[in-house]
């Protein structure tokens, strides 16, 4: 007996001292560190690959909360488009309904949580030794991508807050992390020009290898400088007396005085810009048939890494962009709901480069040029490539970028597309084909017409098809006007301001400009000339920020046709009437987004903008 | 003091060598000539008792009963006393004096709240009397009155501190939410350390479904004395169940069966067609559009005439039972001999759900638990020093559930208004339609399919104890493991219904879904734990002086061994040691150290282990000669004050570890945009100062017996700081690109305070007529001391000195009158507004209402401040009744704010009303003073907002439990072969007097969810 009482007194001492001393150590295997990070040459590439993540995906302009980055909100914030979905951001914005506590696009966050991953990639890239994984040159191309998107996420954070703080470097746990200030807007457009300059030595001029296409460039780099720097010069941020008392809590002013020579600094980083871009044979895109001037301009946009482009926002999957533009008469579809705006197909010009309206009457009816041929009554007799007979004049003989853009009742949409071409025109009259179904369909175009640019015209809704798209981010074309813009500021309209904004209007078949304009006449033909060639490409909301015009753009109603009456048809004169869609609401606070409240609720030296 | 500290030093001497020889006289006293004392035991009614213990008092020996009642005891001094003590009586001590037979007779206690018996506590067991730690005890056989397949629901309002709240009547997962002394944590968890048969078991939850038959005891540890031993797990509370064991004897047969009718308890009630069809028509009034329903189609809602086309379905009646069945029976068996002693169990469980079948559907979906227990417990003398327990244990359920979830049930009920669809389609098939109606609630519960729960449980502990007499008296050694599996695996059988609009008008069927297959797929989770523990324990008086000491070694693993990723399935561990002393002067004085010295590998090498020490001293001033009131039997004072930890603070597991993704997201390069090389990303900053919440914990306590223990009562005050609650750190600046993964820190704090206490009173009238009443109390109360939330721009947006579970929401001031109303009134910019609409106060008087304006509302949080049971119990010859009450008070109760709530078309005139709304809403033209709720409508975003006009009082008092029942006289029993036979008729949750009447006050805030039961319960007991 006692032995059995001590046998098992004796296996209870054995268990008990045979477990190992780190009982409780037990971590998980396997664990990655910083340090395994950055002496891999696989890994550190991947830990720059998930910044590129964070580019914002603005080729989706409806909010995609499962998307780890932000969306596009600032198109349907523009005049150029209404977003048929209600809860989207942008519809806060253009009610007016937002505020430092309304977040639904956390641009804020995006940025500066990309930013820190930029610093810490920067600040650990040089423990990786060169190998032939990954050579002296490949690391110091991935350290010039990494100072370029720092450069490029402090750029997303100014074009919507202007001032914020400069971080260039991580902040670790342990240091005063308050001590951080937003600093003027001229410091940080400086910080994002320079870091752009910095990174130049290290990037290649132009992608190479073809899968490398995506990734930043020299040209790249020369094209955000040029941008910022025509921030800078323009209205919002050059001398606003709006916000000469804008000042942080130790009276730091935020925006400087007014500069006009920032015009001259912008036009010659554009130039700078437009010339290395074409000595590295960057040039405007020209398809296999150029002179098919629709076709061309519409290429721009799907025809991935096309010459003409600088940089994108690569997408991983097939986007939404086309779904919610595809007209529900196509099988399948039933989120047509990016809906391009009356006043925006009012401006397209004539094919022989005539504006068809030059302004409205206080009931909205159009004051059509007469020397334009626009007619808004009656239908065109005989068909052609883009639409059938019987469509309203409206619509008839305008530019080719406008039938590029812009789906309208009477278009011959997808008609010659391979797989299950369509044999109808768009029809977007309630309960016509691709009109709105019924009163509680909440899904439907809001003004009569869907976006086509950016779509591509092969996409097939049902059976979903994986179009792989990227979103242009910079391109030759915006650089054109960007340098003929900022010159005419300076200099007025020289030659070469005609230069650029015609080479722009010659690849669409259009007219040069007529000589002998004023600058402000010029100005406001450039203004035009990037409203149409630049429509949803967010440029549209930006240019009126900076332009300090949105308190006029936006600050309206959006017409569209009339599209919650049931039993028109293709020929109902009351359909093709100017009908209210939104009543737009901006104030001067707009200019600026709100700093998110929950911020300023952390970091009481951070000054809230002016007016929220 | 310094005597103290000598005795300190001589007891040091004493364990290390035996027989000191500088022992103080009468400290030992040399071996005398001994002799056997030969006793008997007996009751009240001189029956004589069996396994009552028999204690040499302190010399270290005991015996128990045999089952006549009779006992043999070696004594060595005629100055000896005896204690024999049995559950349920009194203790006596009998001074054995120049004698070789005895018989001792034990006067009966029948309430167990006695100051003078044996209380588990944690690692061990200690006298009432001396105890200075806030304990509490529940009767087992008050436990057993409340008939439920879920232990925990039994214990409410039976133990002074302990919160529970049952929030779903659901078969299978109907255990109560239970806390101790109320919310102390923000952020980690708030459950109670479970330790059955002295190992924590809180394997999911397993406890709440023991047996209660099987159940000897259950107290509840509160104070930093009592639960300090338990070192990072104590800190919020500890519930101490204990199993019954063998006794000696001839087997003693136990048999109960009982069988319950239950009714569900406020279902929630809906408005017909008749009143829907009016209602969607006054929404349309009310926004200034035209009717929705003519005259005459009203009509036909309201008289059924064409219920296809103009249905109305009360969807809660389609779904739910009128009433379901329970039943239960056990059979139990206690023996043993003076070697072997055993305790047998088995126990059956069948609970029905309230969801009814398909008459003509393939499979059964109504919700049903079936559940067999299983216990045996046994101890093995091995030598006259050596025992052995074994205790085994297992539960296998089945449970069977509709193919949709409890949840997504109560959802479509509430999604699916009266005129949606018919039940069924002329021709019997499933009516559909389309979104949120694409199947109705009926079609729901019938044919989605159904999924079978498998739920097995094992439970074994094998115990050693090892009699150290021989080395010194009082010593003794003992070892424990324990092995506990549960697995959980359900077959789910999902189908998809086929479903048909049918149109009334023309008589045709549209599909709307094509009928899918019968799935299978099965899901598993599987759960183990190793426990080990080996403990020295010494227990000796000298004199005046009592002393017991005990120090343990403790170690734990537990694995979730079917977990969903790598980090979860490795092994959780603690391992530690606990000590405790206790000295005892004269029984008057008492003083307690306990010490937990635990390691958990949540925490950072070098910081893993914690010391968590408590103090506590006791005056039992009753025994000082000054005291000679005979009116106050019993008076201890007790304090006690001390440190426990928490290391359950939440979060993922080894926050202190530095985490980078592997598979963060990556980014399509090239001209495909496929070359998408993966990403790696900072996941999570580990924080090498984790470290477990600590508890700084105070109590004060009385306890006293009155009138020779006809009145006990028990009161103690508390105070509790929690400090270092585990909060993602919140005042980091999105600017530094770590608000996103923010490291978690111990940052929280919070303060628990408040009072409890219990009474009872109880008397035997000469002509045998026993009557007790009971009560007991807890009025806690916790707030916020630092959340880590920067301060806020708006103050009345603070939560800090708030409770734990504070809402931020908008002032209700009323409703709008009339329109000239709305024009005087500030500007609210949710949406339109018209004469009904919620009018919320402007608090920071901008003349506009918006989220500055959200401010804290509700005073007391999501859990109750106040707790409380009471009852009575009457016997009288064989004939007893008892009646049970509790409640709770000071707890805000909030309607839920989720946009689809059935609380009238916050969704475009869709969705089910409740009866309740519909008759206390906001009508134009009509006398509105009365109004609870605002005008109706549709989809109003005004209305919707988080608001005290959701806001409800959520106290409650409900009759728990009643019972009456008969036990045959004695020799009547004896004649049908049985010792006792007891008929008995219980009724639980018999009435509820509250303030929200729609939905149970026990409920969660929101819409109701599966409904608690009220149950009928029919029971037989034999024994023999």
């Amino acid at each position: 007996m006692r032995s059995i009482i001590s046998l098992f007194f004796i296996s209870i001492i054995l268990f008990a001292s045979s477990c190992k001393k780190d009982y409780l150590n037990k971590t998980p295997d396997g664990d990655l560190t910083l340090e395994q990070i950055f002496t891999s040459p696989v890994y550190a590439p991947q830990f720059l690959s998930n910044i590129y993540s964070l580019i914002p995906l603005e080729l989706s302009m409806v909010d995609d909360p499962t998307q780890p980055t932000v969306s596009n909100v600032y198109n349907g914030a523009s005049d150029d488009i209404e977003v048929g979905y209600d809860g989207n951001f942008s519809k806060f914005f253009n009610e007016g309904n937002w505020n430092p506590t309304i977040y639904k696009q956390d641009v804020w966050t995006n940025s500066y949580n990309a930013i820190r991953k930029t610093n810490l990639f920067l600040e650990n890239i040089d423990k990786l030794v060169p190998s032939s994984t990954a050579d002296q040159g490949t690391i110091n191309r991935w350290k010039g991508e990494a100072i370029f998107l720092r450069a490029f996420f402090h750029f997303m954070l100014a074009r919507v807050y202007g001032p914020v703080p400069i971080i260039d470097r991580t902040i670790n746990l342990d240091e005063d992390f308050l001590s951080f200030k937003r600093q003027p807007i001229n410091k940080c457009v400086e910080f994002i020009a320079t870091e752009c300059d910095k990174a130049l030595p290290f990037l290649d001029t132009r992608i190479t290898s073809a899968n490398d296409y995506g990734r930043a460039t020299k040209i790249a780099a020369l094209a955000l400088k040029a941008r910022v720097l025509l921030y800078m010069a323009s209205p919002l941020w050059n001398g606003n007396p709006d916000y000469s008392n804008f000042k942080d809590n130790d009276g730091l002013r935020l925006f400087p005085d007014a500069d006009p020579s920032r015009w001259q600094t912008a036009a010659a980083a554009a130039k700078a810009c437009i010339d290395q871009a074409e000595a590295a044979g960057h040039k405007l895109y020209k398809s296999a048939n150029p002179g098919d001037y629709i076709k061309n301009y519409q290429e721009i946009f799907y025809k991935n890494f096309n010459d003409e482009v600088f940089f994108t926002r690569n997408g991983t999957e097939d986007y939404n962009i086309n779904a919610y533009s595809e007209p529900r008469g196509f099988f399948g579809a039933f989120w047509p709901i990016l809906a391009p705006t009356q006043d925006l197909v009012d401006d397209y010009e004539m094919a022989d480069g005539t504006r068809p309206i030059t302004g409205y009457n206080a009931d909205m009816t159009p004051i059509i040029n007469p020397v334009s041929g626009y007619d808004e009554i009656g239908q065109a007799a005989a068909a052609t490539n883009e639409y059938v007979a019987g469509t309203r004049n409206m619509y008839v003989n305008r530019e080719p970028r406008f039938y590029a853009s812009i789906r309208f009742t009477g278009m011959k949409d997808k008609w010659t597309r391979a797989v299950s071409p369509r044999t109808t025109p768009l029809q977007f009259w309630k309960l016509g084909l691709d009109g709105r179904t019924n009163n509680s369909s909440d899904f439907y175009s809001r003004t009569g017409y869907l976006l086509k640019k950016l779509t591509h015209p092969d996409f097939v809704m049902n059976p979903k098809s994986a179009i792989k798209h990227s979103w242009i981010f910079f391109r030759l074309g915006e650089q054109y006007l960007n340098y003929a813009e900022a010159l005419n500021e300076t200099q007025g309209p020289v030659s070469d301001v005609y230069k650029y904004v015609n080479l722009i209007r010659a690849r669409v078949g259009l007219p040069g400009l007529p000589p002998g304009l004023s600058a402000t006449e010029m100005r406001d033909r450039i203004r035009h000339e990037r409203r149409i060639e630049l429509a949803f490409e967010t440029h549209r909301y930006f240019d009126t920020h900076r332009w300090k015009i949105a308190e006029v753009t936006d600050n309206k109603s959006i017409y569209g046709l009339d599209v919650n009456t049931a039993g028109y048809n293709m020929s109902s004169d009351a359909f093709y009437k100017r009908t209210v869609v939104e009543n737009r609401v901006f104030q001067k606070k707009h200019y600026l987004w709100p700093v998110p409240q929950k911020e300023l609720d952390k970091n009481h030296a951070l000054v809230q903008n002016p007016g929220w | 003091m310094r005597k103290l500290l000598n005795f300190f030093v001589l007891l040091l001497l004493v364990v290390a060598k035996e027989g000191y020889s500088a022992t103080p006289p009468g400290f030992f006293q040399n071996p005398q000539a001994s002799w056997v004392l030969n006793g008997l035991v007996v009751d009240e009614l001189n029956n004589p008792v069996a396994s009552a213990t028999v204690q040499l008092v302190g010399r270290g020996s005991s015996t128990k009963t045999d089952v006549n009642g009779k006992f043999l005891i070696e004594v060595t001094s005629e100055a000896d006393s005896l204690a024999v003590s049995f559950v349920g009586y009194f203790t006596n001590r009998v001074r054995i004096g120049n004698v070789k037979t005895i018989t001792i007779k034990l006067d009966p206690d029948v309430k167990g709240q006695k100051l003078d018996e044996v209380q588990v506590v944690g690692y061990g067991t200690q006298k009432k009397t001396t105890m200075v730690g806030a304990v509490s005890t529940a009767s087992v056989k008050d436990i057993r009155k409340y008939s439920t397949p879920s232990l925990s629901n039994a214990l409410s309002g039976r133990l002074a501190g302990v919160v529970t709240r049952q929030t779903s009547g659901e078969p299978g997962y109907d255990a109560a939410k239970i806390f101790i002394r109320g919310l102390v944590s923000q952020s980690g968890s708030n459950k109670p350390l479970v330790v059955i048969d002295g190992v924590e078991r809180d394997l999911q939850d397993y406890w709440t479904t023991i047996n209660v038959q099987e159940i000897e005891s259950i107290s509840v540890l509160k104070d930093a004395t009592a639960t300090a031993v338990y070192g990072s797990r104590g800190a919020n509370g500890v519930l101490l169940i204990t199993t019954k064991r063998g006794v000696v004897g001839k087997p003693k047969v136990n048999f109960r069966t009982e069988a319950a009718s239950s009714t569900p308890l406020r279902v929630e009630k809906v408005i017909d067609g008749y009143e829907f069809a009016l209602l969607v028509n006054e929404s349309r009034s009310n926004k200034g559009e035209l009717p929705k329903y003519t005259p005459a189609e009203i009509q036909k809602f309201k008289d059924g005439s064409d219920p296809y086309a103009y249905p109305s379905v009360n969807w809660y009646d389609v779904v739910f039972r009128d009433h379901t069945s329970q039943a239960m029976a056990n059979l139990g068996i206690q023996g043993g001999s003076e070697n072997v002693q055993y305790y047998v169990n088995l126990g059956y469980t069948l609970q029905q759900g309230l969801y009814n079948d398909d008459p003509n559907g393939a499979y059964k979906t109504n919700a049903a638990l079936k559940r067999y227990s299983f216990r045996s417990n046994t101890d093995f003398k091995l030598s006259k020093t050596f025992s052995l327990n074994l205790g085994v244990s297992s539960i296998i359920s089945t449970t069977n559930f509709p193919g949709t979830g409890k949840d997504r049930i109560f959802d479509v009920l509430k999604l699916t208004s009266p005129v949606e669809s018919p039940v069924k389609n002329p021709d019997g098939s499933a009516p559909g339609g389309t979104g949120d109606s694409k199947i109705n609630p009926y079609t729901v519960i019938t044919a989605t399919g159904y999924t079978r729960q498998f739920y097995t449980t094992l439970i074994n502990n094998l115990g050693a104890k090892w009699d150290l007499s021989a080395v010194t008296p009082g010593l003794s050694m003992r070892g424990l493991f324990a092995y506990d599996v549960v697995d959980i695996t359900q077959d789910i059988r999902e189908q998809s219904p086929g479903t048909y609009k049918y149109n009334p008008v023309t008589k045709t069927y549209t599909t709307i879904n094509t009928q899918g297959d019968l799935g299978y797929r099965t899901a598993n989770e599987n759960y183990k734990k190793i426990y080990g523990e080996a403990a020295v324990e010494y227990k000796r008086n000298f004199g005046k002086h009592g002393v017991s000491g005990m120090l343990l070694a403790q170690r734990r693993e537990f694995v979730n061994v079917n977990a969903g990723s790598s980090i979860d399935n490795l092994p959780s561990r603690q391992q530690g040691l606990v000590g405790r002393l206790n000295y005892y002067y004269d029984s008057r004085y008492l003083l307690e150290l306990n010490a937990g010295y635990t390691g958990s590998e949540q925490f950072p090498k070098g910081s893993q282990y914690g010391l968590f020490p408590s103090i506590g001293a006791g005056w039992l001033v009753s025994n000082e000669k000054f005291w000679n009131t005979n009116f106050i039997n019993v008076l201890k004072l007790r304090g006690s004050y001390g440190l426990v930890g928490n290391d359950q603070i939440g979060g993922d597991r080894f926050l202190f570890l530095t985490l980078f993704e592997k598979n963060a997201a990556g980014y399509g390069f090239g001209t495909n945009q496929d070359q998408n090389i993966g990403g790696k990303s900072e996941k999570r900053l580990g924080n090498l100062n984790l470290t477990w919440e600590t508890s700084y914990k105070a109590d004060l306590g009385m306890d006293m017996e009155m009138l020779n223990g006809k009145i006990t009562l028990t009161a103690d005050v508390f105070h509790e700081r929690r400090e270092g609650q585990l909060l993602r750190r919140q005042i980091i600046p999105i600017y530094t690109g770590l608000a996103s993964f923010a490291p978690f820190a111990n940052v929280g704090i919070t303060e628990n305070k408040g009072i409890e206490g219990s009474f009872q009173f109880r008397n035997t009238t000469k002509n045998g007529f026993y009557y007790s009443f009971n009560g007991n109390i807890v009025y806690a109360k916790n707030k916020i001391i630092e959340n880590d939330v920067p301060p806020k721009q708006y103050p009345w947006q603070e939560l800090r000195g708030y409770p734990i579970g504070s809402n931020l929401g908008y002032e209700a001031i009323g409703f709008f009158q009339d329109q000239a109303d709305i024009a005087k009134s500030p500007v609210q910019t949710f949406g339109p507004v018209g004469p009904g609409d919620v009018k919320y106060r402007d608090i920071n008087g901008d003349n506009k209402i918006d989220n500055a304006d959200l401010t804290v509302i509700g005073k007391y949080g999501s859990e109750p401040q106040i707790v409380f049971g009471f009852g009575a119990n009457f016997a009288y010859k064989g004939f007893d009744a008892s009646i049970f009450l509790n409640g709770n008070a000071n707890r805000d109760f909030f309607f839920s704010q989720r946009n689809w709530t059935a609380w009238a078309f916050s969704q475009d005139e869709r969705y089910n009303v409740l009866q309740e709304y519909y008759d206390h809403r906001w009508i134009p033209g009509q006398d509105n003073s009365k109004a609870k709720f605002p005008a109706i409508r549709a989809s109003s975003q005004n209305n919707y907002q988080g608001s005290t006009i959701w806001q409800r009082n959520g106290s409650y008092l409900r009759i728990r439990t009643a019972e009456i029942g008969y036990s045959l006289p004695t020799k009547t029993a004896k004649k049908v072969l049985v010792n006792n036979a007891r008929v008995f008729i219980q009724g639980t949750n018999l009435a509820t007097w509250d303030k929200i009447k729609v939905l149970d006050p026990e409920s969660n805030f929101g819409t109701g969810d599966y409904p608690i039961p009220r149950t009928i319960n029919f029971g037989l007991e034999v024994s023999f």
